[in-house]
């Protein structure tokens, strides 16, 4: 710095000598020679002082640059997203397989004896597990040495070392995602604390082997590389410091120029005088870049650990740590997963170089130059696996957080998303659209679905798939694909009937005959049945059953349209619903995701709970920000909820659901409805067990018919879905509000056991028929009873 | 000459002032919230609004949820609850070690006084055991304490629903119901809902 100041005012004091003679020629010699001389070492000195000023203001400049920046928050931290955490437990719903995948996805290895964190080892039914400590938002789970014995489907028993029963163990929540700002620089930070003794002694190895004496700049370095290179007779070697590298990455642009050079170098001084050593690794540990997935930028030792190797940087072995130093130097050159064999030399020359200079044995030389890469297969590593999920969960931020505030503060959103149930969902889609394209001589790879699952009685939302091919982020079916939903709006007309006790019951009588209206504008509208067939006289349950068009319209119409809209609104619909009868028949467009609202208040006998993805938002010091609590309002009575789920079980036992018998057991008494649009365009199924409610939509994107009815293509994808889930059976408890009672369905008359045609059948209370059947054979029980039945 | 050089000192001045950062001031902008009353409360106007799409509650501070507790009526002495105070919640049973874990933990949280601690692990327990009726209503007697009123009947609500046949825990729910309507200002409401507790 100082010498190129100097040499400027040289070079200017000589420019302006040879500008002077013009002024020489006037004027006595000896005196103003003298009084020049003066004149000139005076400009001299005050060119010199200026210009010292100049570059000390310049220095001072820099200084600022590298501390404002340094001191500062250096990176944007993208917001890390959560999956739920697996509970164990005596007891819990968990197969020894998906257990596993569980711990694959956690990135735990299998070992023959556990000894480290995150490993685990498998006997049979037995499993030993060492966990991962975590930090959770109400807390941390320390790590645990886990015994776990499974039967069948179940976790029958979680002991500690000791062989202690353990009550409950929080398993760390996977990673499943970041949210990334639009420079698409993705890290994750690490401390210096974090950084591996072998990771430090490789880096210094390799790219700077006297760090920790040089002043940020080493010359000894420099010229190494200058004689390197002309031996070479090209650019081999750099002479550049870790805390030149830094800088260059934090502040510079990456032009090759004297100028940035010098002032890369002067930064660096400042940097090294102004930060020891510990703080400029730590930082040049999470600068560096290390990667490209797409359009993500791979930053730092901590998320380059676990999108090449899906576990934490602690748990690196020497030869994974070498790798990561090799691609410094080339990223995409020495890319493990797309040129293993350079990356494999590239890494054995860092080994080598970490031998030579002492910082490790031949021994472990040796032995790890053997080892294979370790890389993870590609998608495990923390990527965007769960694109059409994360989108949800961005939607339901961005009405609490600013965009920069997700991709910059480092925040840690725990979600309800249920990895496994995703992935079953995911593979139930595809493979049955496959199968549906095939069995049903489609084109192949035009079908396409969303599915959208979740928990009943909460509303979190666990999987959500938006298409076949769930690597894609594109369009998101279950958020955007609004389609009519054909017979999935009957459940709700049948419930609009039914919560007037006094006119229907799930017995009562209604016509299954021709309609033809006339609308305003003078069309005339001519609903017909699937079958084309006019049923007659039904009753409600029937109807339903069987998804008969022109009864629900006669009812509905009976009822009048206002009353379905306005149940749609209670039921959690907040698009804006068309008053016309078609409404009746499905003429109505949601997504799945709303449809999953509309029957999650069903499934939850009546309690409407909103949809939510996240569960919690963290800071990046731990501190909890947000909670979005269990949240239920009772938003339909119980008791017509009640009538209309056991219609629907029946749906699934004898009507048009019947067909999942197929998949899974009718003992299950699962609850479901099919749909169907005009000219098949639309597939789609909805139904719950016990805990999850669960909605399939099938069809093409370009709208043109599918060539599926419900029954035939989304009730197939939703069976098989349920069969993976292993569901519980489905239990409704009756409200108090309802009585069963056995009733001759023929004539709807009050029946009791020993008749012929007799069926419990739930009613709310006083709603029941009181006239007995015929076949009744017990004793009269006066006439007071009667009318007080009656009465009633 | 002289000229000259005052114009470059200056514009270099200039530039380099204009290059250098001003100093920071204050912290970030912070995201930070405080644990927001969680949504439940989501107040009177929320509640009967629709709820948004997909939604999450609203979460800006809800609070404020107007409360009226003691509404001056024929049988109501003004400033006293005709409905004697909080009872401990009704017990919850549970064969599920996991569930009686959480439920000790719920426990000392909330005697330690960090509610939404407790809360979030009531609803920790909950999704264990989504249909244990003894569980909704701890969360709505912790609800009631933290004075959402709508939530902690609502809560009770969903209790009743899944345990018809519970008497005990029935009329401890009826109770709660009652505390919260009369809260809320509706003494109509809260004497049925303390008929049917009787």
């Amino acid at each position: 710095m100082v010498r190129r100041s100097t040499g400027q005012t040289k070079g200017s004091t000589t420019r302006k000598n040879a500008a002077s003679p013009a002024r020489r020629s006037g004027g006595k010699r000896g005196g103003r020679a003298k009084r020049r001389g003066y004149r000139w070492s005076t400009r001299l000195l005050a060119l010199t002082f200026l210009l010292s000023l100049i570059s000390g203001i310049y220095l001072l400049y820099l200084d600022n640059l590298v501390r404002v920046k340094f001191d500062g928050k250096r990176w944007s931290v993208p917001a890390r997203v959560y999956g739920r955490p697996l509970e164990l437990y005596a007891g819990a719903r968990i197969g020894p397989d998906q257990f596993m995948e569980e711990l694959n996805r956690l990135g735990y290895r299998k070992v023959r004896h556990p000894q480290g964190q995150a490993t685990w080892s498998r006997n049979n039914n037995r499993f030993i597990v060492r966990t991962r400590p975590f930090t959770f938002w109400d807390g941390s789970e320390p790590g645990h040495y886990l015994d776990l014995r499974f039967e069948r489907e179940r976790l029958a028993g979680l002991f500690d070392s000791g062989g202690a029963p353990l009550a409950l163990v929080r398993l760390e929540a996977p990673e499943i995602g970041s949210i990334y700002p639009s420079h698409n620089e993705d890290r994750l930070l690490v401390s210096r604390k974090q950084l591996p003794d072998l990771l430090i002694k490789g880096l210094l190895a390799v790219e700077d082997r006297s760090f920790f004496n040089h002043h940020g700049v080493d010359p000894r370095a420099i010229l190494r590389a200058v004689w390197a290179n002309l031996r070479a007779g090209g650019l081999v070697q750099g002479g550049s410091t870790l805390t030149q590298q830094l800088i260059k990455n934090l502040y510079l642009t990456q032009e090759r120029t004297l100028w940035r050079k010098l002032n890369e170098a002067a930064m660096a001084l400042i940097l090294d005088a102004r930060y020891d050593k510990d703080a400029i690794l730590e930082a040049y540990a999470n600068e560096i870049y290390l990667g490209q997935d797409g359009s993500r930028a791979i930053h730092g030792f901590g998320l380059a650990s676990r999108f090449y190797f899906n576990r934490p940087l602690v748990e690196l072995d020497l030869p994974r740590l070498a790798l990561l130093v090799g691609m410094i130097r080339g990223p995409s050159l020495y890319d493990p997963r797309r040129h293993p064999a350079r990356a494999k030399k590239r890494r054995d020359q860092v080994l080598e170089m970490m031998r030579q200079q002492g910082a490790i044995s031949d021994q472990q030389e040796q032995q790890a130059v053997k080892s294979p890469l370790g890389v993870d297969e590609p998608g495990s590593g923390g990527e965007v696996r769960y694109p059409a999920f994360l989108s949800l969960v961005r939607r339901q931020l961005h009405s609490d957080y600013r965009e920069e505030d997700l991709t910059s503060e480092g925040l840690r959103i725990f979600t309800t998303l249920d990895p496994w149930v995703q992935e079953q969902s995911e593979k139930a889609l595809s493979n049955r659209l496959t199968v549906l394209e095939k069995s049903h001589r489609l084109p192949a790879g035009r079908l396409q679905g969303a599915v959208v699952v979740a928990a009943a009685g909460s509303g979190e939302v666990l999987a959500l798939v938006s298409g076949r091919d769930t690597e894609l982020s594109g369009f998101n079916r279950a958020l955007d694909a609004v389609r009519p939903i054909g017979s999935l709006i009957k459940p709700v007309v049948y419930l609009a009937a039914l919560m007037q006790p006094r006119r229907y019951t799930l017995t009562t009588h209604i016509e299954d005959a021709p309609v033809n209206l006339k609308l305003a504008g003078g069309k005339q509208w001519k609903p017909e049945n699937y079958d084309h067939r006019f049923h007659g006289t039904v009753t409600l349950f029937q109807a339903l059953t069987h998804s008969y068009n022109l009864a629900t319209v006669n009812l509905g119409l009976d009822i009048g349209l206002r009353s379905v809209t306005d149940l749609l609104v209670d039921l959690g619909i907040t698009r804006k619903v068309e008053m016309v009868p078609a409404l009746l028949l499905g003429a109505l467009s949601l997504s799945p995701l709303e449809v999953t609202q509309l029957y999650q208040t069903l499934a939850a006998g009546g309690f409407h709970s909103p949809l939510r993805a996240i569960r919690e938002v963290q800071s990046q010091d731990g501190g909890a920000l947000q909670r979005y609590p269990l949240t239920v309002r009772q938003s339909v009575d119980q008791g017509p909820v009640y009538l209309v789920n056991r219609n629907l079980q029946e749906v699934v036992s004898t009507g048009t659901g019947r067909g999942l018998s197929a998949f899974v057991s009718a003992d299950l008494r699962l609850a479901g409805k099919t749909g169907t649009t005009d000219e098949l365009r639309d597939s789609w199924f909805a139904g719950f067990d016990t805990d999850r409610v669960a909605v399939v939509w099938v069809g093409r994107d370009d709208n043109s018919p599918a060539g599926l009815t419900g029954s035939q293509g989304a009730m197939r994808v939703w069976g098989d879905l349920m069969r993976r889930l292993k569901p519980d059976p489905l239990h409704l408890p009756a409200p108090v509000s309802v009585d069963n009672v056995w009733v001759d369905v023929g004539s709807g008359l009050l029946a009791d056991e020993s008749c012929a045609n007799a069926t419990l059948m739930p009613y709310l209370k006083g709603s029941a028929p009181v006239t007995e059947s015929s076949c009744v054979t017990r004793p009269a029980q006066g006439i007071g009873d009667f009318f007080r039945g009656f009465f009633e | 000459m002289k000229q000259v050089l005052v114009c470059i000192t200056i514009s270099a001045v200039l530039v380099s002032a204009g290059c250098s950062t001003g100093p920071r001031r204050g912290a970030p902008a912070p995201v930070v919230r405080s644990e927001a009353v969680p949504a439940a409360a989501a107040t009177g106007a929320a509640q009967s609004a629709v709820a948004p799409e997909s939604g999450v509650y609203p979460l800006q501070e809800p609070l404020e949820v107007e409360i009226t507790p003691y509404v001056t009526g024929d049988s109501i002495t003004p400033g006293v609850s005709p409905y004697p105070a909080a009872e401990p919640a009704a017990p919850v049973n549970s064969n599920n070690s996991a569930v009686v874990a959480l439920l000790s933990n719920a426990g000392r949280q909330q005697q330690g006084g960090d509610i939404p601690g407790a809360a979030a692990t009531l609803e920790r327990a909950l999704r264990i055991e989504p249909r244990n009726a003894r569980l909704w209503h701890r969360l709505a007697a912790l609800r009631l304490d933290q004075q959402q009123y709508r939530m902690a009947a609502d809560l009770a609500d969903k209790s009743n629903s899944l345990a018809p046949d519970d008497r005990e825990l029935t009329r401890a729910n009826w109770r709660l119901i009652a505390r919260a309507r009369s809260a809320l200002g509706n003494s109509e409401g809260a004497r049925q809902a303390w008929q049917k507790a009787q």
